[in-house]
């Protein structure tokens, strides 16, 4: 319907949502967009009502809205929800009223919940759904006549929120869980739910409703005069700064929608004034802040809800929690004396922990440490009133630390170590770290703490994730994880867990983190008067806290040299030891893309033969001759019965030493019948295809499972330049990621290439891929697959991968002909992409250089690939000019 | 504009409507169909030789959406229908030419 038949009220609501909606891009914001679009709507009821006031004779009818117009919350893109409420039935002229006053708003392209209903039906919808019931705890007049909406409310208030109110608690109850495992927890997430994550508006919303339920009940609790008023502030706070994110997400996404995309997090970070500080991006100051605020709404819903359920009278027992780990280990009654509490100046009661009576704020504040190690040793949560105690006292407790580092800051730090190593609630930390506590001790620590990285890897800020990192670390103690083993070998666990604590300290700090957090955490433990041993170690682990996984995913581990160098760098088993446990737990408190099972048997290898390297001083259990001569025997053994000993003899003749080195028997073994097979195979394409040019493009494809997940690919074919490039383009267009290859060339010319992939997207019919794949390498080898072509088809396709923030960044190439003796080390790093793997190959091919191993990590949405290369006269490529072609040709390519 | 056709298990139509809804999508057609495809209904051997496909149950959802969401709306999809067994059914995109809004004459995005 074009403007011009809009009715006139229409037309000014609509002139007055623009001019709000510039208002909102052009800075104007706060909340008072919110109520300011409720205002322009109501004024638009209220003239349409007149303009339709022939329909609106006879019986008396009101206008209410409900839902968050009720609330007076509007967004750009809200849908408003509107009752029309008569007294009685509903007369005949309903249904001309409510057309004649929704269809303008339907034609604005506005979403328009509404209903025509007699009271009657509105108490008994009510009654029959909790939505509807929720909804009505919002009820706001808007227009019309005041004795029937008086009438619906006092009903409301008399006979239905009364009786229905404990049913409805449990049903908020049951929605936050289903609310937790669809929406998770938004002060955790990457891309946050504004509104129905855990921590969100909704969160809000729900404390309102309690309060409205208490309030019709005649209890005062819900009027903000009572002994919570300072938290209500703070969630009122909080829920006005996420309606305006949400306002401004509407508009810049221009729809409705509560996820906060990546794609819109710079540009809501830019309309909401924030700007680059110390270092980050403004879009990091803003996550920062938005999450800091969705976690504290969350704790503020927990820390209400039970105070709300008792002014309900539904008492503190019912109360449910979407967090068990809070309430973990309530039960756990006191075998462990209260007048040991009390000597410290604790009591217990149901509530949980608190200080005794009378201690003055002093005393308090220097008590917090013992608070938090009691809480943790019993299992027991600090009760409402103290965590609010020590988020005001945590002053004190911080010049207490600062005032006497050797003594008390030294004992507090000592406190928090025993918590980090066994804590039953499984969640002291946290609330440490919630309430400033951690930061107090370590001043340090509160620059890192809110920090957080825009990118789609790290899914906590700083402070949340060490505090993860530690949690699995105790985990791995409990014997969680591959690397559980090593544990009750390290001599002195509390320092693997200072690392853990001190290993993100140098952060934000404009790069080199490890090393900047190495000299961060040797001044802090000086400080605080640590042995040198301690402070020794703690540095080390810091400052190499990304090197085993950087080297597992990007380096050769069978090249002997770089072995003991890195062997070197460890210095001894038990700093390796915690090495690989920080390594871990670093990565999975990182985030989900930060650690797989491929990841997993890297670092597992790694860390093996270092152990084995630096235990023994051996790298292999035999000499390397040795080791081939073995190898062959054992081939010889395993295919006797195959093969005749002629041919045997000939093809173990043309075997490269690396491949014998590294390739175990039985797989060499089964190497061997591959290559039969294609020996059978060139010569059944040479009879049937006539004219010499039969046996091209032949290959032969064994995909077998691998025992830690993904697949191997064998790929068994006669030398071709462009064989390792095919593989890996013709794999990219049947979605199939490699994360390594390697290639080897036989005296006879004969190749064997290996690849360890992921599964691929149908795992349930691999075969079927797999069959597919074998095809199509043979059609690209043969000139009927153009490679380039379909590959660039697949990146423009509907469902290509959107652009995390990682893609702005160009790739990075660098080349290194140190890390190993016999190769050229060439490693990029670029936005992930569709067939990244297939360009790089690409442009090696065209300059002649042989890839003989490949790794490739992810990272969030950038991927590292390092290619280990030698030009096709078997040397390294040392010629500059050379290498500065090499770079522009792939700087080229991948930005093309 | 796009038009989205999904094929898929019948309970899984409130969460796609759900996901759909989420996105930004303000209408769709849902109609019931039977058809198979590698889940191949229930084959039954009788005497080593002879089987039977049967036709099973399904859903036919049907959305035209802007350029702009197409994308979104395929990933909401997927996700909301996926259960990672054989019968997940499948989503077929197709370009529209016009989409007209009959009680307006409106024409375009805005009609859809």
């Amino acid at each position: 319907m074009s403007a011009a038949s809009l009715p006139q009220s229409a037309v000014r609501y609509g002139e007055a949502r623009n001019l709000l909606a510039d208002g909102l891009m052009a800075g104007r914001l706060g909340a008072a967009y919110a109520s300011d679009a409720s205002d322009a709507t109501d004024a638009y009821f209220t003239r349409r009502l007149e303009e339709c006031a022939d329909l609106a004779t006879g019986a008396p009818f009101a206008l209410a809205a409900v839902g968050g117009y009720g609330r007076r919350e509007l967004c750009p893109g809200s849908d408003l929800d509107v009752l029309v409420i008569y007294a009685d039935d509903l007369p005949l002229s309903a249904a001309g009223l409510a057309k004649c006053l929704f269809h303008p708003l339907w034609d604005m392209g506005l979403e328009v919940g509404h209903g025509v209903r007699s009271v009657d039906e509105c108490l008994s919808l009510a009654a029959g759904n909790f939505q509807v019931f929720a909804s009505f705890l919002d009820l706001r007049f808007l227009a019309g006549d005041r004795t029937v909406f008086a009438t619906l409310s006092r009903r409301l208030d008399e006979a239905l929120f009364p009786s229905l109110s404990g049913d409805f608690l449990a049903w908020l109850a049951e929605a936050n869980k289903a609310r937790g495992a669809r929406f998770g927890e938004a002060g955790a997430m990457l891309e946050p739910n504004l509104k129905e994550g855990l921590g969100g508006l909704r969160d809000y919303h729900q404390a309102l409703w309690l309060m409205r339920l208490a309030e019709a009940r005649g209890n005062a609790a819900g009027r903000g005069d009572s002994l919570f008023a300072e938290e209500w502030e703070e969630l009122r706070d909080h829920a006005s700064f996420l309606l305006t994110v949400r306002g401004v997400l509407h508009v810049v996404s221009r729809r409705k929608n509560d996820k906060l995309h990546f794609e819109y997090q710079e540009k809501a970070a830019e309309v909401l004034g924030y700007s680059a500080m110390d270092g980050a991006l403004a879009v990091e100051v803003f996550l920062a802040a938005l999450l800091r605020r969705m976690a504290e709404v969350k704790a503020l819903r927990e820390a209400l809800w039970p105070v709300l359920f008792a002014a309900l009278g539904a008492g503190e027992a019912g109360a449910p929690s979407p967090d068990s780990a809070s309430t973990a280990g309530q039960d756990n009654s006191s075998e462990s004396g209260d007048g040991e509490l009390a000597a410290c100046g604790l009591a217990r009661a149901s509530e949980g922990l608190s200080f005794l009576p009378g201690l003055s704020d002093d005393e308090a504040g220097a008590r917090i440490p013992e608070l938090f190690r009691a809480s943790a040793r019993l299992g027991v949560p600090l009760d409402y009133e103290t965590r609010r105690r020590v988020r005001r006292e945590v002053r004190r407790l911080a010049g207490f630390a600062a005032g006497d580092p050797l003594g008390f800051g030294k004992a507090a730090f000592e406190a928090a170590t025993a918590i980090m190593m066994r804590d039953a609630s499984d969640a002291a930390l946290d609330v440490m770290l919630e309430t400033g506590v951690l930061a107090a001790l370590v001043p340090e620590f509160a620059r890192v703490s809110d920090l957080v990285r825009f990118d789609v890897y790290h899914v906590h800020p700083v402070g949340r994730h060490t505090v993860e990192a530690i949690r699995r670390l105790r985990r791995a103690a409990a014997g969680e994880g591959p690397f559980a083993w090593v544990f009750p070998r390290l001599r002195k666990p509390e320092r693997l867990y200072w690392g853990a604590f001190f290993h993100d300290i140098g952060k934000g700090l404009g790069g080199g983190h490890a090393e900047k957090g190495a000299r961060i955490a040797e001044e802090v433990m000086r400080r605080l008067g640590f042995a040198d041993e301690d402070v020794a170690d703690v540095v080390f682990l810091v400052r190499n806290h990304l090197f085993l996984a950087e080297r597992a995913t990007s380096r050769d581990l069978t090249d002997k040299n770089a072995l003991a160098r890195w062997a070197a760098r460890m210095g001894g088993v038990d700093r390796l030891d915690m090495l690989v446990l920080l390594t871990w737990a670093d990565s999975l408190a990182t985030g989900p893309s930060a650690w797989s099972s491929w990841k997993e048997s890297l670092v597992s290898e790694l860390h093996a033969r270092l152990r084995t390297l630096i235990a023994s001083g051996r790298l292999f259990d035999e000499h390397d001759a040795s080791r081939m001569l073995w190898a062959r025997d054992k081939v010889r053994g395993l295919c006797a019965d195959a093969f005749p000993l002629e041919e045997l003899e000939a093809r173990l003749e043309n075997m490269p030493p690396r491949y014998l080195v590294n390739v175990a028997p039985e797989d060499i073994a089964a190497h061997l019948s591959m290559l039969r097979e294609l020996d059978a195979a060139i010569a059944e394409d040479k009879r049937m295809v006539p004219g010499g040019r039969g046996g091209r493009g032949v290959a032969v494809l064994d995909c077998k499972p691998a025992p830690c997940g993904g697949f191997t690919l064998t790929l068994a074919a006669m030398y071709a330049r462009r064989l390792f490039v095919t593989a890996a383009g013709v794999l990219a267009l049947h979605d199939v990621n490699i994360v390594s290859g390697e290639a080897y060339v036989f005296g006879d010319d004969a190749v064997i290439q290996r690849f360890r992939v992921d599964d691929p997207p149908d795992i349930l019919f691999a075969d079927e891929v797999w069959a597919r794949v074998r095809r199509a390498i043979k059609y690209a080898q043969t000139g009927k697959l153009s490679l380039d072509y379909r590959l660039a088809e697949k990146r423009n396709g509907t469902l290509a991968r959107r652009a995390g923030p990682g893609s702005g960044r160009g790739p990075d190439i660098a080349v290194d002909n140190a890390a190993s003796e016999l190769f050229t080390l060439i490693q990029v790093e670029a936005a992930d992409r569709i067939g990244l793997l297939y360009d790089i190959a690409h442009v090696l091919c065209d300059l002649d250089l042989e890839v003989h191993l490949v790794k490739a990590a992810t990272s969030g949405d950038r991927i590292r690939d390092v290619f280990y290369v030698r030009g096709a006269e078997g040397a390294k490529i040392e010629d500059r000019v050379r290498l500065t072609e090499l770079r522009r040709a792939l700087a080229h390519r991948l930005s093309a | 504009m796009k038009k989205i056709e999904v094929i898929t298990r019948p309970f899984k139509v409130d969460d796609i409507k759900d996901a759909l809804t989420d996105v930004g999508v303000k209408g769709m057609t849902v109609t019931e169909v039977k058809g198979f495809g590698r889940q191949r209904g229930h084959t039954e051997v009788y005497r080593g030789a002879e089987y039977q496909v049967d036709f099973l149950p399904k859903v036919k959802i049907e959305v035209v959406v802007e350029d702009a969401i197409t994308a979104d709306c395929l990933r909401a999809i997927q996700d909301a229908a996926r259960t990672g067994e054989v019968g997940d059914g499948k989503i077929f995109v197709s370009s529209v030419e016009e989409v007209i809004r009959i009680r307006t004459g409106e024409t375009g995005d805005s009609a859809i």
